[in-house]
């Protein structure tokens, strides 16, 4: 068995460009692209307000009210075009419909994300259990 | 000549190590944001070799890639944009998937009807051909 011990990996031909090969062998692929850039873990009915159980490159969160998130990420993005895939959980039945939206109120930008959660049987903005999200796309 | 290496494991300076599994198979194979209302239109993207309208609410997202079989996991965030209407609720989910094509879709949560969003995204992850 091999080990590369490396506190950095950075492209030969271009820095930005560490290309992996594909499980089956058939394909290549840039392995930045592939990379979850920041993703966060949240609770967001503490008593005193969200709290975060675990995130990656997540500076700090702004409680906008309930229901109401904004995400400053730690190393900005390169551009507001990147994907963002939320998750979420509330409740001990099976009849916690919820949903995570991007926030219609806000734009997307390189250094922050704002979100909302909202109740779906009531059509009301609510704090959840369980919010997850995480991102890919170009880190600046 | 570009440089290659061929490991089982990296670890950091600190010592934490990890194979390169982990890397391999832990890193996004595809993903896409793109704008669903009006003109379908690419915002960004990885390995994805196109998206199409198939209708409201509906697209056809086609992979650069081929996964090795359709057991990829496929997760979705979506939303709009329109100040005006707020709060919106959208959900997004998949119609269908194949090794190389996710049929996305989005629909208003409270309504249940079909609707198109602006913030479209979806993340693949799974092992590529």
């Amino acid at each position: 068995m091999s080990t590369v011990i490396t506190d950095n990996l950075t492209g030969k031909a271009s820095a930005g460009n560490v290309t992996i090969t594909s499980e089956g062998g058939a394909v290549t692929m840039q392995l930045q692209q592939g990379l979850v850039k920041w993703w966060i873990n949240q609770d967001q009915q503490t008593v005193t307000g969200q709290n975060t159980r675990d995130s990656f490159n997540i500076a700090s969160y702004v409680d906008g009210g309930t229901g109401k998130t904004q995400l400053n990420f730690s190393n900005n993005m390169n551009n507001a075009n990147y994907c963002v895939a939320m998750g979420q959980g509330d409740g001990g039945g099976f009849n916690d419909y919820r949903s995570l939206n991007h926030e219609n109120g806000s734009s997307m930008t390189t250094s922050r994300f704002d979100f909302y959660s909202i109740n779906i049987n009531s059509g009301a903005l609510d704090d959840y259990q369980w919010a997850w999200l995480q991102s890919t796309g170009d880190l600046a | 000549m570009a440089g290659k290496i061929i490991a089982d494991t990296i670890e950091t300076g600190a010592g934490a190590d990890i194979s390169t599994s982990y890397v391999v198979n832990g890193s996004a194979k595809a993903w896409f944001h793109f704008n669903g209302k009006n003109t379908v239109a690419i915002k960004s993207s990885f390995l994805c070799s196109s998206i199409s309208d198939n209708g409201t609410g509906n697209y056809h997202v086609t992979l650069t890639n081929a996964m090795t079989n359709t057991e990829q996991v496929i997760l979705t965030g979506t939303g709009q944009t329109d100040a005006g209407n707020y709060p919106t609720d959208n959900d997004a989910f998949v119609n269908f998937h194949d090794s190389n094509e996710v049929q996305y879709a989005t629909r208003d949560s409270n309504g249940g009807s079909d609707e198109d969003s602006a913030v479209c995204c979806g993340a693949i992850l799974g092992d590529t051909a």
